[in-house]
């Protein structure tokens, strides 16, 4: 423009309504093509026994490529938190590679991570799993979620901090858990990028990309570096992650306290809650459901914490029942199985793959979804 | 509430709503004076009062001017209580800890300092000075008057604008053009600005402070760097902020003095400060080397005054001792390029490129003054990039990249390719980019603007 002068700035920037509108028209198309083209331009090339890379859990973008491609290629995706995930067994050692070698078949895959509480598991198949749709869908229910209030809100009323992962997946507007306390803009954030997959683009260019850094800090430890200069720069992650997180070592070795969880009631219980509407959304893009209950180790409860955890199991079952979801309920597995509270090693998956088969509505609804064209 | 987050954009939305329904208005006035309160009290709701204060003061001063033939006392209660308020809040460590230097043992009262202190009581001081001389008439309005010292863009951190200038704009701001122009003119300069903030100053600030919080552990080429680093970071800063701060006005149809016009370009050291913060070279230009005797009285007396002006001008930026021999230092610069462009060889001889590079290097000497927590800190890094032998100093290839295209882009704008870089088609590319960066990469760190602590 003729007329810029100094008065007006110091560099020659400036746009009249018109080229504004072409700028952000441009700005439009580039929100709209981004996404598709690195799509197409980044390599995600899983191995069979694939799962999301411990470091990317919250790479929600990569999470719902993961899952378009497992829903090509497998009849049963396999939904929950590090119980599913494997936290102390190697990707080919969890619970959805034993049951495809119990059924001599790949038929399942582990769409778990790490700290998906019920509420996070909502909000990944609400917004991240519409690939999934159509597909049998093993949905994992970890009991330790409603094991006290603090855990199953995320913290007390006057918790500092929330306490539990996936604060991105959680609803932000309507029924927050109590601890829950993002800035409003920080809520519309995470709200419209679950919307606008150019948003997830960038969470995922941060996280897969500057490991969660801004460029100057990730530039500050990697002065010379491009960036984007590997097209396959999550291979490294996924290498990573073929192995254990941790030590699969028993409970009884590492010398936890009997527990004396208070456990919730169910109608009392968020988690819950979050987990029924969960079932909700699978149902409505008509995946076909089964429930899978535990395991939970019985043997580090208090007598009294026993009681109210059976009870609490009890309701759990008519629960399901009354709402026609075809369920198994791990049962109680050897104590030298368990490594913590809920997460068992490579040979209690085995175990729980060998009993789950065993069930006959199990198995049905296996034979009717693997069947299915 | 700062210009680079969501809650200022959402804010000034809903106030710019209103300011365009009631410009047109009396309303239009309380309005303004309202956004710029509530702007101010969501950094510190208490120190209001002290802004209350100094207009009243100064709103008063000058009321009394116009009613009396006796218009020095009027003059000398408003400056004694500017001063006084902005020595007490910002000056009073300072003094105590020179004092207790001295042997005392006077305890140190932790006064908080008002966010924008040293800007608007500049502001407001200006104010009586140019009605005690009679180069500017008396504000009838309270209200205007006080909208002229808090005005919420330049409220915390300038620019420092003279009263001739915004005081008409307040008066008429129901027939200030707000069209579509102004919205693509503001646009366009707020996007510049948030792009030197967020995309660059911030960014580089990471470099810097790593080095700067603990030069000890550094080699002397990454503080030489840091020093690079930091001239860019503070000019980003602050330049970004007063760009922000005048886009925002050019929306509302006020127009904010320019404060910034590529200052690493400029050739002498008067041309520097006719460049850096221009708004508070020529403030103190005009109230204090002017008033000292200005270039009036011979060569001794003209470089006393430049010395004074710059050390005071040290002094406001920070209570420390660091800024006054930054102010020195400074001073020193004016000296040498003044007597070298005297001489025919250095004005005629030496390539402007080469005057540029010298000021440039020796302001980025100024800077470690700026920058350094302390005095020994200071001489530490000085002695470090002086005796320490050539390491690799880690600094990321992009970003130097891209100081660099910036730095060439101003040359550019200042030479003969004006017409290229002012042509539609560059003009809506570089936006494009700048926006296309801050949306895939801008981290909400929400750093706060170096200038605001002044």
């Amino acid at each position: 423009m003729s007329d810029a002068s100094p008065v007006f700035s110091s560099n020659a920037v400036r746009l009249s309504w018109r080229d504004w509108r072409i700028t952000l028209g441009l700005v439009c198309v580039a929100m709209l093509t981004l996404p598709p083209l690195c799509r197409k331009w980044e390599k995600v090339e899983p191995p069979p026994s694939f799962r999301m890379p411990y470091g990317l859990m919250e790479d929600y973008w990569l999470y719902s490529r993961w899952a378009e491609h497992a829903a090509r290629r497998y009849p049963v995706v396999v939904i929950g938190d590090s119980f599913i995930w494997g936290e102390y067994a190697d990707a080919s050692d969890t619970l959805p590679q034993c049951l495809n070698r119990a059924v001599g078949k790949d038929c399942f895959t582990n769409l778990g991570l790490n700290g998906l509480h019920p509420a996070a598991a909502e909000g990944l198949v609400r917004y991240y799993g519409r690939r999934i749709a159509d597909k049998g869908a093993l949905v994992h229910f970890n009991p330790l979620w409603v094991q006290s209030p603090q855990l199953d809100r995320g913290g007390d009323a006057d918790s500092e901090k929330f306490l539990l992962q996936h604060p991105r997946l959680i609803p932000q507007f309507s029924v927050r858990p109590q601890a829950y306390r993002a800035e409003l803009t920080e809520r519309l954030g995470i709200a419209l990028s679950r919307e606008l997959p150019f948003l997830g683009l960038r969470n995922h260019l941060q996280i897969a990309y500057f490991d969660k850094l801004s460029p100057m800090e990730w530039a500050m430890k990697n002065p010379y570096r491009n960036p984007f200069a590997s097209r396959t720069a999550l291979a490294p992650s996924i290498r990573k992650s073929a192995r254990a997180h941790s030590e699969p070592q028993p409970w009884t070795e590492k010398g936890i306290p009997p527990q004396d969880y208070p456990w919730l009631k169910l109608e009392d219980s968020f988690q819950w809650a979050s987990f029924e509407r969960e079932i909700e959304v699978l149902r409505s893009r008509k995946n076909t459901v089964f429930v899978l209950l535990g395991p939970f180790n019985p043997h580090l409860l208090t007598p009294a914490s026993l009681g109210r955890y059976n009870a609490l199991r009890a309701q759990m079952e008519r629960a399901l029942a009354a709402a026609n979801v075809p369920f198994y309920l791990v049962p109680d597995l050897p104590s030298a199985l368990y490594t913590d509270a809920s997460h068992v090693a490579r040979d209690g998956y085995a175990e729980i793959a060998r009993l789950v088969l065993q069930d006959e509505s199990f198995r049905a609804w296996t034979s009717a979804v693997t069947s299915r064209k | 509430m700062l210009f680079h987050t969501w809650p200022f954009v959402a804010s000034f939305l809903v106030f710019y709503v209103g300011y365009l329904a009631v410009r047109k208005t009396r309303l239009c006035d309380y309005w303004l004076l309202a956004g710029s309160y509530g702007f101010y009290a969501c950094w510190s709701p208490y120190f209001l009062l002290l802004i209350l204060f100094t207009t009243t003061v100064d709103y008063l001063a000058v009321a009394a001017m116009a009613r009396s033939a006796r218009k020095k006392p009027c003059l000398l209660v408003s400056i004694l209580c500017n001063l006084g308020v902005l020595g007490f809040f910002k000056y009073n460590g300072f003094a105590i800890q020179n004092l207790n230097a001295l042997g005392l043992a006077i305890p140190d009262p932790g006064v908080a300092l008002p966010v924008g202190i040293s800007f608007y009581t500049f502001r407001s001081l200006s104010y009586t000075i140019d009605c005690y001389r009679g180069q500017l008439a008396r504000e009838p309005s309270f209200i205007r008057y006080a909208i002229f010292v808090s005005f919420f863009p330049q409220l915390v951190a300038g620019p420092i604008e003279r009263a001739s200038h915004l005081l008409p704009q307040i008066r008429r701001a129901g027939q200030l053009p707000v069209n579509l122009q102004g919205v693509s003119d503001g646009l366009s300069i707020f996007v510049v600005g948030l792009f030197k903030k967020v995309a660059l100053a911030d960014a580089l600030a990471e470099y810097v402070d790593k080095f700067y919080d603990a030069p000890a552990a550094a080699d002397g080429s990454a503080l030489l760097m840091a020093t690079f680093a930091f001239a860019w970071q503070i000019y980003f800063d602050f330049s970004g902020y007063t760009d922000m701060a005048r886009g925002v006005s050019r929306m509302m149809g006020f127009d904010l003095m320019l404060n910034f016009n590529n200052p690493y370009l400029a050739t002498d050291f008067g041309d520097f400060w006719r460049r850096w913060h221009i708004s508070l070279s020529s403030w103190f230009k005009d109230y204090v080397y002017i008033p000292l005797g200005g270039n009036r009285a011979g060569a001794l007396s003209t470089y006393r005054n430049m010395a004074l002006t710059m050390v005071i001008s040290g002094l406001w930026h920070g209570a420390a001792w660091t800024f006054v021999i930054w102010g020195a230092v400074h001073a020193l610069g004016r000296f040498l390029t003044r007597e070298m462009e005297r001489t025919a060889f250095y004005r005629e001889r030496v390539p402007t490129l080469a005057k540029q590079v010298f000021v440039f290097v020796f302001v980025c000497f100024a800077w470690v003054f700026f920058r350094a927590a302390s005095w020994a800190d200071a001489m530490l890094i000085l002695r470090k990039i002086g005796t320490d032998g050539l390491t690799d100093p880690r600094f990321p290839i992009f970003f130097l990249a891209l100081v660099l295209l910036i730095w060439l882009y101003q040359f550019l704008f200042e030479w003969h390719f004006r017409r290229i870089l002012e042509s539609r088609a560059v003009n809506i590319a570089l936006t494009f980019l700048m926006l296309l960066y801050l949306m895939l990469f801008a981290t909400s760190t929400e750093q706060p603007f170096i200038y605001v602590k002044f």
